[in-house]
């Protein structure tokens, strides 16, 4: 099911965030809380950036790209923060791959959402590969003209800002005119470019005073699973040996697919495992100490609750390293995809790479380990989700299942 | 009086560690240790020692975890357990039990019920 988009416009020290629904087509705006001050909402904000944006663009990793005169600076989409030892930065000295002209500033940036972006500078523009970090300066800088033949006049020499809405439409502003891009079609729809004003078109922005001269339009990132996730996967809930020594417990595997076409971005998208329940060993009931870190003290496992009871009691099943210099540091954690081992724990991998990895494979094998002889009780309950750590955390998908075994 | 169960762990040097308890037969007192360990610590019955105090009294231990590795559960992380028996013959309530694990050690006041 197609999940709410929201999209920011950003104008002077201001923006909207804009709600579309897709279910629905309903597109909203809080106007009790937007227009808002850039300073305001984003806090992580350099303060020149807080100003006048020139342009901005979210990359398939989950890092979103604003860019003001010659410097950038790279928003992390899945906590919200900007390394502020490294931005603002200088364009020239890590987009090698822009002409000279653009490093300077640019006017608007797109991600067209197929591995390629385009940035507009003046009347010229480049296409971007993505994924090589290349521009084919035989062909870019290219005259918009040129290269967008259907464009008016008016947009051929340049453009404020560009959006890809996500429905394979793009918009481009400029002034207080737009137009609707046919991204598979590669034309300007038909009866544009309309000013924004245009009635039934975007009441919204109209009404928070967002008619003419943007900065950019930028729209957000988000997780959106590919298909159902497969948790658990091939769910074994008990398996046990007595010799030559005891073991007892379950197994199971996870799996999800997240969509890679913006605004759908696989970084947005992570797993997270929660547990409770009850142990024994020897007969005896047994507390468990989670695997956190980043707590001033780790938590013990919680047993189910008992009736009526309004918290559910499931802890997750171990935290992403927040502390390097913590010895207990944890680097077995379920889904998160900064643990501090990247990809080097094969039961919890990204693939193919941890940070963007569109996949996600994962393996637990909850049990218990003892001499011949020994006596084991697990009953755990285990909640697995897939979440939007881009938007508060949205649980895209829920489950539960027992893993219960007992020996001898 | 039955003692309470501490509600967090602690660090004993390298390692968080926390207690529970339990009825044991013929006037005695079971204690199992929860020890949050890595595959690599390999934590043998002789790296731990606990001491219960009741009453201003050390307990005598009467079971002690088997000679060789400790008992263990994974889930993300791992556990490593030692399970105790004291004698208590008197009664007494618990009031401290210390828990030593490679030369760390925690101690955990379980005389009154955590609020």
């Amino acid at each position: 099911m197609a999940r709410a988009r929201t999209v920011f416009f950003f104008r002077g020290g201001s923006y909207v965030r804009y709600e579309i629904d897709p279910a629905t087509g309903a597109e909203t705006v809080d106007h009790g809380s937007y227009p808002r001050a850039v300073a305001d909402g984003w806090a992580a904000m350099p303060a020149p950036f807080a100003q006048s944006i020139d342009a901005v663009v979210p990359w398939p990793d989950g890092f979103v790209y604003f860019f003001k005169g010659p410097q950038y600076v790279r928003w992390d989409a899945t906590d919200n923060s900007v390394d502020a030892s490294f931005y603002p930065h200088d364009i020239a000295d890590q987009w090698p791959a822009l002409p000279a002209s653009f490093a300077a500033g640019i006017d608007a940036a797109v991600n067209w959402g197929d591995g390629r972006a385009f940035f507009f500078k003046g009347s010229k523009y480049v296409r971007y590969d993505i994924a090589q970090d290349f521009v084919d300066r035989t062909l870019y800088p290219r005259d918009i003209g040129d290269g967008w033949p259907d464009f008016p006049a008016a947009f051929r020499t340049g453009v404020d800002a560009a959006v890809n809405w996500g429905n394979g439409s793009a918009y481009f502003f400029k002034g207080g005119s737009y137009l609707n891009y046919d991204i598979q079609g590669s034309k300007v729809r038909p009866g544009y470019p309309l000013p924004v004003t245009e009635p039934d078109k975007w009441p919204e922005l109209v009404r928070a005073g967002f008619t003419a001269s943007f900065d950019d339009v930028l729209e957000w990132p988000q997780a959106d699973p590919a298909r159902p996730p497969d948790i658990p996967a091939r769910l074994d809930p008990c398996s046990r040996r007595t010799q030559p020594d005891v073991r007892c417990g379950g197994s199971f595997d996870l799996h999800a697919v997240f969509d890679d076409a913006i605004p759908s971005v696989p970084a947005c998208g992570e797993y997270r495992q929660y547990v409770r329940g009850e142990l024994k060993v020897g007969d005896q009931p047994v507390p468990f100490i989670l695997r956190e870190n980043g707590v001033a003290t780790p938590r013990k496992m919680r047993s189910r609750p008992g009736p009526g009871s309004a918290d559910d009691n499931f802890l997750e099943d171990g935290q992403a390293a927040g502390s390097p210099g913590n010895k207990f540091a944890v680097d077995l954690t379920y889904g998160h995809r900064n643990a501090s081992v990247g990809n080097g724990n094969r039961f919890d991998m990204y693939l193919p790479q941890r940070r963007s990895g569109a996949e996600y494979v994962g393996r637990d094998e909850p049990g218990a380990t003892g001499a011949a002889g020994s006596f084991f009780s697990i009953d755990v309950d285990f909640r697995g989700q897939v979440v939007d750590v881009c938007n508060g955390g949205a649980i895209l998908f829920t489950n539960e299942w027992t893993v219960r075994c007992q020996v001898p | 009086m039955s003692p309470v169960d501490p509600e967090e762990p602690q660090a004993a040097g390298d390692f968080w560690v926390v207690p529970a308890f339990g009825e044991g037969a013929d006037d005695s007192v079971r204690v199992t240790v929860a020890i949050a360990v890595d595959e690599s610590d390999g934590l043998q019955d002789t790296d731990v020692t606990v001491e219960l105090l009741a009453d201003g009294t050390a307990l005598t231990v009467a079971e002690q975890p088997a000679a060789g590795p400790l008992p263990t559960i994974g889930l993300a992380g791992a556990n490593a357990y030692a399970l105790y028996r004291f004698d208590n013959p008197d009664r007494l309530t618990p009031a401290t039990v210390t828990v030593t694990v490679r030369g760390g050690t925690a101690a955990f006041d379980v005389s009154s019920p955590v609020a």
